[in-house]
């Protein structure tokens, strides 16, 4: 089939979101029909900006958008990230300031429910951020489940978590939309640390992306760069949790998945934001979410970077 | 004039209320948003729409959340506002009035705008439109003059010994609300279950012979037959809070500071109010805590009569 497959990219750009993004600008397979910008990794005028500036800069027509600024509970002490993204998500990397290109007037969630109905049954979703705008226009428009083909998330782990022992970030921030996007019947993909961990790209990969003399090439190299050496201490390598989610959905063969039942813990002291993934099926429920469970580092490397490549063609 | 959305999940009581408002000259009603609760969402707007229609009134009426945020309660039916929400009482399809292309959380937002700091809302459903309002836009919360509610106790509850229905649907809703720094006026159960109507008022309003006197005489007698079988009795929660809003003497307040119950095993969706300022923090909502009944009820009679 020579339709293109229709994709939204929700993200909270962010250092790895940003080269999700190029590399998915590389896919000639899918149609981004928009950025939609949410609270994390820093705050949504940020993460928003970032997706403009990006746009601008790299010269493409896709319309962004802002989306929510705060997780569903927006209880006081809600804070915005960390500072694993800067200050203000890119790093150390500094992009021009759009100036001709504006953000649409749409909200995410009106947006992305505006597109389910325009492609019933295709719409497919690439979240790298927390799930807030997705799980809102869920909760707002009953008729959305039947409409969207897949979502395509990072976050959680089948063991572990970086937040916490057993929380990864995207997750933590809004465990509620998370639930409410794993309840929903919609099928779901879920890439999270477990196999994002080990995505990593290094110096070597700099190199080759710089060597392609795009723009596209070297703002990715830049980012990997900054990843690799920020807080002062090199470490080696730079994980590529975002793109991976971005592979899952156009280089599946990368990944290998299991069906499983999965759940956000919501509440928990100690454990809010904990994916709990029923691998050996205990709970009986019927599987919700296909898990990424394993990965082959080398094919996502060189696909990864092939795709970055295109971007810049 | 002040300015007024009311948010609510139509609901007997909350036609009753919408009734009310539409006899209060003082407030201009700049439109209605409909939102899950006392029955689902479908039920609750098309109730808002036909009223509308039915009245003769002439506001914007949007859909608005089908689920609460985690999703866990949509009501399909419910043994107190009946299958479709309105009771046992029928009013005819809307046939000419239609929905407002926008989505609640995003009408809300572009009328408060709109009024630049002066819009009020009545909120007498589950919370969720507004908080859906609030994380998209960060500017809603500062320019909402005063939110006045129906929902949650200081002490007691409903669904639960210490949660009441609108709260307990969705409590994170709620909770970002208590959060978000929007002055707040709570009408919880503390007082709500104290405003009961009598056979008096539904024979002034049956006598009085408007369709909206004549709609409440309706709706208030499905309430009356509801007690008798046992079910709850002809309470005006939401009502009440309209009158916390434009007739605030037949009620008395306490200033607390106030959050919500999201876990809990037997206790989520609990309003806990900080009664003896142990934790020492500023007030966020102010409370009903007693109620004047004869007042408020000639009060709501008056109001339904002068209904347009």
């Amino acid at each position: 089939m020579s339709v293109k497959r229709p994709i939204i990219i929700d993200c909270d750009t962010g250092t790895d979101d940003a080269i999700a993004i190029i590399a998915a600008l590389g896919c000639e397979e899918i149609s981004i029909l928009g950025l939609t910008s949410v609270n994390g990794n820093v705050s949504e005028n940020y993460t928003s900006q970032n997706n403009l500036d990006m746009m601008e800069y790299l010269d493409r027509d896709i319309p962004v958008f802002h989306g929510a600024w705060l997780p569903l509970k927006a209880s006081r002490d809600t804070g915005a990230g960390d500072n694993v993204h800067g200050k203000t998500g890119l790093g150390d990397v500094e992009l021009p300031r759009a100036e001709r290109r504006k953000m649409e007037g749409e909200r995410a969630a009106e947006f992305i429910y505006r597109m389910a109905l325009r492609y019933p049954g295709q719409l497919e979703i690439i979240a790298t951020g927390p799930l807030t705008n997705v799980a809102l226009a869920i909760i707002e428009h009953d008729d959305i489940k039947a409409l969207i083909r897949k979502i395509y998330f990072m976050g959680g782990a089948t063991e572990g978590g970086n937040v916490t022992p057993s929380a990864e970030f995207n997750i933590w921030v809004d465990p509620e939309a998370c639930h409410t996007v794993l309840a929903s019947g919609i099928p779901t993909v879920m890439v999270g640390l477990n196999v994002s961990n080990q995505a990593t790209m290094g110096n070597g990969e700099i190199e080759r992306l710089r060597g392609y003399g795009s723009r596209e090439g070297r703002l990715a190299a830049d980012i990997i760069h900054y990843q690799m050496n920020r807080f002062g201490i090199g470490i080696g390598f730079s994980r590529m949790h975002d793109p991976l989610t971005l592979a899952a959905a156009l280089y599946p063969e990368c990944l290998s998945f299991r069906e499983c039942f999965v759940d956000a813990e919501c509440r928990g002291d100690y454990t809010r934001g904990h994916t709990y993934v029923d691998l050996r099926n205990r709970s009986g429920r019927q599987p919700n979410c296909s898990v990424a469970v394993g990965i082959d580092v080398e094919k996502f490397r060189e696909w990864l970077c092939e795709r970055i490549r295109r971007a810049g063609e | 004039m002040r300015k007024f959305v009311i948010d609510c999940d139509t609901g007997t009581d909350d036609a009753i209320a919408l009734m009310a408002a539409f006899g209060c000259e003082e407030i201009e009603i700049l439109g209605i948003t409909s939102v899950n609760g006392n029955v689902n969402e479908d039920n609750v707007s098309r109730n808002n729409l036909n009223m509308c229609e039915y009245l003769g009134w002439e506001v914007p009426v949007c859909r608005g959340a089908a689920y609460p945020f985690t999703m866990g309660f949509r009501n399909s039916s419910d043994q107190t506002h009946g299958k479709t929400g309105l009771g046992s009482v029928v009013i005819p399809e809307a046939v000419s009035h239609t929905f407002d292309r926008r989505i609640s959380s995003r009408f809300l937002y572009e009328k408060a705008v709109e009024c630049q700091g002066e819009l009020e809302l009545l909120v007498t459903g589950p919370m969720t439109n507004i908080a859906a309002a609030i994380i998209q836009y960060p500017d809603f919360a500062k320019l909402i003059k005063h939110l006045w509610f129906m929902g949650g106790a200081v002490y007691g509850g409903n669904v639960l010994p210490t949660a009441e229905f609108n709260i307990w649907v969705d409590p994170e809703a709620a909770l970002t609300v208590f959060s978000s720094g929007i002055p707040l006026t709570m009408v919880g159960l503390d007082v709500t279950l104290k405003a009961i109507m009598t056979r008096e008022d539904i024979e002034e309003l049956r006598a009085n012979g408007s369709k909206a006197a004549v709609l409440t005489a309706d709706l208030l007698e499905f309430m009356e037959k509801r007690f008798a079988r046992g079910g709850e009795d002809i309470i005006m929660h939401d009502a009440l809070a309209l009158a916390a809003a434009v007739y605030p003497e037949c009620l008395q307040y306490r200033d607390y500071w106030m959050d919500v119950e999201t876990r809990g095993d037997y206790t989520r969706g609990h309003t806990y109010a900080d009664v003896r300022n142990k934790l020492n923090r500023q007030p966020n909502v102010r409370v009903a805590t007693e109620i004047d009944v004869p007042a408020f009820r000639r009060w709501l009679v008056d109001k339904i009569c002068l209904c347009k």
